[in-house]
């Protein structure tokens, strides 16, 4: 076991002709002694010590890793550990040479570590890189030697990276080895399943499965794709997409067997006895996992909000959930547009928190568009409420404006009105024209009116919403 | 009993039961409230705003203001980072109208169910959830009229157990119709406008609508709050001058 490690090296092995073959050995072997390893060049191995503290910290995991390797037998590999990338992929370097094939880096002695090392052991650019060795800094601590500020003058932000790696600050991510094909699990039925309860007991056990591999990736579905065969070979195929990339059991049962309901189901039974049940992840995501804090108490798990929302759009369809996204057009009901639930929004919310976080702002004292305080009169904007369908309505004119309408048997007299506003559009598919009023009754009602010429030449006028 | 002691028994009942029947429609609110971003309003509700953990009857009449004031107590929310959710069983909200609602922490959503049934089922799962602040539960039914009066309501059996999981979820959980449970009703009318007549190009839209609030109970003291309604801006940003000739 190589725990300490020498305080100046002279050079680092690049070049190797003892490199195994074949990785796929001891890449099997090292994953199972711990799931953050990485290949950091031809039959180099990084490994993360980062999380082994209260296990023993970087030697303990070192001597896991080599235990490892030695079962495989190869031979000229190295591998380094250490808490940033470009420490343990110099540390795999120095370890080819070595009995153990492994080299710690200790947690607090990285710094002191690259310091010795040569500055072509940085992971930087090849001309900056002859820049260093022309100007004569040979080794990472010479680069240490000079500020930050300094390096950033003379080689700008490239300066900067160099500087932060020779003094171990490196914010690249140990990228796992294992797979990240998509998860896939399926069934055979033997005698086929003519209802949904014998598809229901597998679709469980084979989520189960799913679910262990989306786990063990460290991923969470955002897409599954049921694949019935049927008799006949006839495939059948439902979609399921969570509100938010999940890998609980028990929601993507819920809305699995919901998508099967919807798609395959007949009266109760199926169209055709089913052969086959395969569950795909199309679609993984990183799962979301936000912290809540124990002193906020308007806190609220994301997650069960898209348990929540999946469910419902599960039974209301895909329009069932919706988030307003209004289209830049002229026509209201074309502008009212409403999109279905997409994980977009949530990118866009952990951005927002992240950026209130740093900035520590408060919330605004008041609501937008609400002024004023205690005691003074605030004002506020009117919501309008847009008919799905405008409802034809008789209104009575005079000098062009409208002073009476009459609505399934009700009068309403008009103490104001504003208008016309004039739309049209549409001319190549759907043309309109149109002349909106805004019209105020007596009784208070706020109601936007409209009266359109076809090309019949025929004048009708709509209610199409209120304000309220 | 002297007759005149009779009387003043029966006087001193009346008065007592008089005063219990005020103490008993008098909106008590004790757990926490939220605000509704409107200062005037939250100086006369009970607790400082509207509470949480309950029910809130929300009622009036087409364009009387209710929506433009939850949707101000909802942008309220939205800005502490709290989801919320909109169960839009008449499916006319407007569109750009609620965009400032959804960036931010949290979330906004609506949800459109097709029938009154299906809306109490998707208020039942969003308050069970426990993930919103606040639930906003329009009542009527679609086909129920378009601008009746009466916005329609829950059965009281639904009523209960949605005011259980408002409760459970500390939501603040707004009924836009009648709800037997709630614990506070706000009522919303708007004020009478006077016609004028004779005045060329016009008479124009008030540049503000006032719409009165009435805070209490059914059959308790309505105190009337001044919420004045801005005029709406045009549909459009530029004239089209291609109009019915």
């Amino acid at each position: 076991m190589s725990r300490v490690f020498p305080a100046r090296v002279a050079s680092v092995r690049v070049d190797r002709e003892d490199i195994p073959p074949d990785p796929m050995p001891m890449a099997t072997a090292l994953l199972a002694a711990s799931p953050r390893v990485a290949v950091a060049g031809p039959g180099l191995w990084r490994a993360d010590a980062r999380g082994w503290e209260r296990r023993g910290g970087g030697v303990a995991l070192a001597h896991a890793l080599r235990v490892a390797a030695s079962g495989t037998g190869a031979s000229g590999v190295g591998i380094g550990v250490a808490d940033v990338p470009v420490a343990a992929d110099a540390a795999a370097e120095i370890a080819v040479g070595r009995a153990e094939h492994v080299l710690v880096i200790p947690s607090g002695d990285t710094q002191r570590f690259l310091a010795g090392l040569p500055v072509s052991a940085l992971p930087l650019s090849n001309t900056l890189h002859e820049t260093f060795r022309a100007l004569g800094l040979r080794r990472a601590g010479d680069l240490t030697a000079h500020s930050r500020e300094e390096l950033e003058a003379r080689f700008g932000p490239e300066g900067i990276l160099a500087h932060r790696f020779a003094c171990g600050e490196d914010d690249r991510v140990f990228r796992s080895l294992r797979s990240e094909a998509p998860p896939e699990a399926a069934l055979a039925l033997e005698p086929p399943a003519e209802s949904l309860e014998p598809l229901l007991f597998v679709l469980r056990h084979l989520l189960a499965r799913v679910c262990d591999d989306l786990s063990g990736i460290g991923r969470a579905a955002a897409r599954i794709e049921i694949e019935m065969t049927l008799e006949g070979g006839e495939r059948s195929t439902a979609l399921v997409s969570p509100a938010r990339p999940t890998r609980r059991e028990g929601l993507l049962h819920d809305l699995c067997r919901a998508a099967l309901e919807r798609a395959g189901l007949e009266g109760g039974q199926l169209p055709a006895p089913v052969t086959e049940l395969v569950i795909r992840v199309t679609r993984s995501a990183a799962p979301d996992a936000r912290q809540g804090d124990l002193f906020v108490t308007e806190w609220r798990d994301p997650m069960a909000a898209a348990a929540a929302l999946s469910r419902l759009r599960a039974r209301l369809g895909e329009d069932g959930v919706v988030w307003p996204a209004p289209r830049a057009d002229r026509r209201p009901e074309t502008r009212n547009t409403w999109r279905p639930v997409e994980m977009r929004v949530i990118s866009v919310g952990d951005r927002v928190i992240r950026e209130r976080e740093r900035e520590g702002s408060a919330e605004s004292p008041v609501a937008p568009g609400v002024g004023g305080c205690a005691g003074h009169l605030t004002t506020i904007p009117g919501v309008l409420r847009l008919l799905p369908e405008p409802a034809p309505v008789e209104v009575k004119i005079e000098n062009g404006r409208p002073v009476e309408l009459r609505d399934a048997g009700k009068t309403r007299i008009v103490a104001a009105a504003e208008g016309p506003e004039r739309l049209s559009g549409d001319w190549w598919k759907d043309p309109y024209r149109r002349e909106y009023f805004r019209v105020c009754t007596v009784g208070g009602e706020l109601l936007w009116l409209y009266r359109e010429i076809r090309r019949t030449g025929d004048l009708r006028w709509w209610l199409h919403g209120w304000w309220d | 009993m002297s007759g005149v002691g009779c009387m003043a028994r029966s006087a001193v009942i009346l008065g007592l039961e008089q005063a219990i029947e005020r103490i008993e429609a008098r909106p008590r609110i004790r757990g926490p409230v939220a605000s509704t971003g409107m200062p005037d309003l939250d100086a006369r509700l009970p607790g400082g705003g509207l509470p949480r953990g309950s029910v809130v009857e929300w009622l009036g009449p087409s364009s009387s203001g209710k929506t433009a004031v939850l949707r101000t107590s909802l942008t309220r929310l939205r800005t502490r980072g709290e989801s919320v959710a909109w169960i839009d069983t008449r499916h006319t909200l407007y569109a750009p109208d609620w965009t400032d609602l959804v960036p931010g922490a949290g979330e906004f959503w609506v949800v459109r169910p097709r029938t009154v049934g299906e809306a109490a089922w998707c208020a039942d799962l969003l308050l069970r959830s426990g993930a919103f602040g606040a639930v906003a539960f329009h009542v009527a039914d679609r086909s129920g009229g378009r601008r009746a009066p009466s916005e329609g309501g829950i059965r009281h059996g639904a009523a209960v157990r949605l005011q259980r999981l408002a409760e459970e979820a500390g939501a603040l959980f707004v009924v836009l119709g009648e709800a037997p449970v709630a614990a506070l009703r706000l009522g919303f009318r708007p004020g009478r406008v006077e016609p004028v007549r004779g005045v060329p190009f016009g008479p124009f839209l008030p540049r503000a609508r006032p719409v009165w609030v009435r805070i209490g109970k059914r059959g308790g003291v309505e105190v009337p709050v001044l919420c004045p309604l801005s005029a709406p801006r045009r549909t459009a940003d530029t004239r089209d001058r291609k109009g019915p000739e």
